[in-house]
């Protein structure tokens, strides 16, 4: 191990403050819509004396909009608060997929600049382990953001949670759309990553199935409370 | 588009020098006479957040300002060409080529168009570095439509002024090129030949 701890943290730091930036990008934009949207209706209904029927199917229309945004920007700032709480325990029993879950969202501005798909598919949401959830959170953002880097436009990467034979906790991410030289050696020479996996005590292996498909599958054990 | 962008998103080079004055001149007199003639401001919105864009469109286009829309830099350079705004109000933070590309390319090829930069991102050096760049302002979301209107007219205001002030020393006469646009028989002597020779001359470089 050649990376200091303090090293370690101001990377952390670092990666903290790069997703709340880009998370609240996001929900800045949800936020501008819902506002425009409102100003919208208020406009419509300033005209409605001549086009009533046109302003009711529109105001319609707009409600509806309004009320997606309203949730996706409260599922921005849930996963947001989720994440901003993982500090408060260095080590606490959580559930994988909702750790999982609250990267995958927080990285959708990231994905979306790029023009990729970031998604989680079903997986054993139940599955938890006892284990440092921040680390989790640093380990996942390591290893997803130089995979997306990689992708050509219209990639997609899917991100699932197992439980395997034996109770093992399994992290699958699956990258499909990569362009050539993918990232895979990089990812493990990563001084980075190679810390968290210490740290998680977690197993990792990078498989490139084809030119351009890559799995990585993340073995996130429980760890015991000292 | 057949010109490449990181070449056209160059710095002109020494050729703008020799004879681009004379061409942007060319270009605002030209711009000149169709603005006298057009009863509406015409603003191309730019950002990656289609609802957004369309909504904003839609809101300005109940206060008599005539709008277009794009979802990217490199649609936004392609409806530059094509539309000729008077005003661009434009995002940083986008798929693809960046704001600040996107209006260094604007101010390198159609300098007479006003830029407003609207972003929820920006940073104070990307503040300085648009207006370096000759943004006309730089604004951060949320903005007031009422507000926004207003700056357009002024960012119009503007370009109005110099393109009139272009038109009336072409209609003193003093100069031949001049003398030919204010008959229509000049080089681009009517808006599709001025498209098209702008066009050649982004493919030039």
């Amino acid at each position: 191990m050649t990376l200091s701890d303090d090293l370690f943290r101001q990377g952390q730091i670092a990666f903290q403050g790069r997703l709340i930036a880009d998370a609240t990008h996001e929900i800045q934009n949800h936020f501008a819509v819902i506002k425009e949207y409102s100003g919208l209706i208020g406009d419509l209904l300033q005209a409605k004396q001549r086009v009533i029927s046109r302003v009711n199917k529109r105001c319609a229309e707009i409600t509806r909009s309004i009320s997606e945004r309203a949730d996706r920007a409260a599922e921005m700032v849930d996963a947001l608060n989720g994440f901003a709480h993982r500090g408060d325990a260095p080590i606490s029993r959580f559930r994988v997929s909702r750790v999982t879950g609250e990267l995958a969202m927080l990285l959708q501005r990231h994905a979306a600049l790029r023009r990729v798909s970031l998604s989680m598919a079903a997986g054993d949401d139940e599955a938890t382990v006892t284990n440092d959830a921040s680390i989790l959170h640093y380990l996942l953002f390591s290893l997803i953001t130089p995979v997306l880097d990689a992708m050509e436009e219209n990639g997609s990467v899917i991100l699932g949670v197992s439980i395997e034979k034996g109770g093992t906790v399994m992290i699958n991410i699956v990258a499909e759309g990569g362009k050539s030289g993918s990232p895979e050696q990089g990812l493990m020479a990563d001084e980075i990553i190679t810390m968290c996996m210490e740290k998680l005590a977690a197993r990792i292996s990078i498989n490139a199935k084809s030119a351009d498909l890559v799995q990585i599958l993340l073995n996130i054990p429980s760890i015991a409370v000292a | 588009m057949s010109f490449n962008y990181s070449q056209s998103l160059r710095l002109m080079s020494d050729e703008r020098k020799e004879d681009g004055e004379s061409f942007f001149y060319q270009k605002k007199v030209r711009m000149g006479l169709m603005m006298k003639k057009k009863d509406k401001i015409k603003v191309l919105l730019v950002d990656d957040e289609e609802e957004f864009v369309k909504t904003l469109s839609e809101r300005l286009q109940m206060r008599d300002v005539d709008s277009e829309t794009a979802f990217d830099g490199e649609q936004a350079i392609e409806l530059v060409s094509e539309k000729q705004p008077d005003v661009i109000v434009l995002d940083l933070k986008m798929p693809g080529l960046h704001g600040l590309d996107v209006l260094r390319w604007i101010k390198n090829f159609h300098p007479e168009v006003q830029v407003i930069i609207m972003t929820g991102h920006g940073t104070e050096h990307d503040e300085e570095k648009a207006r370096e760049l000759g943004a006309f302002d730089y604004l951060k979301k949320p903005v007031e439509t009422d507000s926004l209107v207003q700056k357009i007219k002024v960012a119009y205001k503007a370009h109005f002024e110099d393109a009139m002030s272009a038109v009336a020393f072409a209609e003193s006469g003093e100069f031949d090129t001049a003398k030919e646009i204010m008959r229509g028989e000049g080089p681009g002597g009517n808006d599709s030949e001025s498209s098209e020779q702008n066009k050649d001359k982004e493919n030039k470089n």
